[in-house]
């Protein structure tokens, strides 16, 4: 594909678009938007490819800790005693 | 040395915070003091507990566990936060997002009751550490599996560690936006910030962290 002018207002707004895309902020609208003009860049595309994998390895890498077993009952105890 | 920078102006920021709040603040303020509060009878209470706010208890310990970094004081946070909920029930609508309303209190909750306590020197009862040393049964390979042990986890977790090395407000944000999946405005919610303060401070967190995970790559010589 041909890569047009950093000078379109398009590349400026891909660029603000960005970081709501991928932080799922965007309007639906703005992230069609997004995905329609962005691919005429490839240093935006390249950016939103890194950014994605960034966030997707913070995710899986850090995971989620379930709450022990015994908390749950502590908790009700001590609501209990509250109440 | 930017990054020094930048933590340090993110500690002022906190300290600022810090002198603001109240413990209670995220439970009474989540709905404003002047609005009527709605009153719940006994078994609504139960009902909104178990069926609200019970359901985040995984979500609450995960967050609860990256601020503290200890599974005993997160699981003291995470027990102190829900008797402050049980506590300011009346003050929580029903059908709103339980989830933001929970995660407020734990903030503050950490902020202004758990730092101040974690801040003070760690008791040791010497007694009890001579009598162990002393006595017969001390296996030695225990201190060795220790230090093994510590070493797979920093290998093996340098994602964890980069975050931990992090300022706690830049921890925060990344920790409400990346894994636990807020919006910007809830996050402005619970963190008493403006959105633009949550943006600006989600940037410049995960730039931290990228730096931090960079200079570990360099170090194990990727």
């Amino acid at each position: 594909m041909e890569t047009l002018s950093k000078e379109s207002p398009h590349y400026k707004r891909c660029i603000e678009l960005l970081p709501l895309v991928l932080d799922k902020e965007a309007t639906e609208q703005d992230t069609s938007y997004f995905h329609h003009y962005a691919k005429n860049w490839p240093d935006i595309l390249e950016c939103y490819e890194k950014e994605a994998a960034f966030r997707l390895a913070i995710k899986q890498k850090l995971g989620s800790l379930p709450a022990p077993e015994e908390l749950l009952t502590v908790i009700r105890n001590r609501i209990k005693q509250a109440s | 040395m930017a990054n020094d920078k930048e933590n340090k102006n993110a500690n002022t920021e906190e300290q600022n915070q810090n002198t603001d709040a109240t413990s209670q603040q995220g439970a009474q303020s989540e709905q404003g003091s002047e609005e009527k509060r709605p009153r719940y009878s006994e078994r609504e209470k139960v009902e909104i507990f178990d069926n609200e706010f019970l359901p985040q208890i995984d979500s609450m310990y995960n967050f609860a566990y990256r601020l503290t970094y200890d599974e005993d004081d997160a699981k003291d946070l995470v027990q102190e936060t829900y008797l402050k909920a049980f506590r300011f029930i009346d003050s929580f609508q029903r059908g709103t997002n339980a989830k933001a309303w929970l995660f407020r209190i734990l903030k503050n909750s950490f902020i202004n009751d758990f730092r101040k306590k974690s801040k003070q020197p760690a008791k040791v009862d010497y007694q009890e550490v001579e009598t162990y040393y002393n006595s017969e049964g001390v296996d030695e390979s225990i201190t060795t599996d220790l230090r093994v042990e510590a070493v797979q986890d920093m290998i093996g977790d340098e994602v964890s560690n980069a975050l931990n090395s992090l300022a706690v407000d830049f921890r925060t944000v990344i920790i409400l936006c990346d894994l636990e999946g807020f919006t910007y405005e809830e996050m402005a919610k619970i963190l008493d910030i403006p959105i633009g303060t949550v943006r600006s401070r989600l940037h410049r967190a995960r730039n931290l962290l990228k730096d931090k995970l960079k200079s570990y790559a360099d170090s194990m010589g990727y």
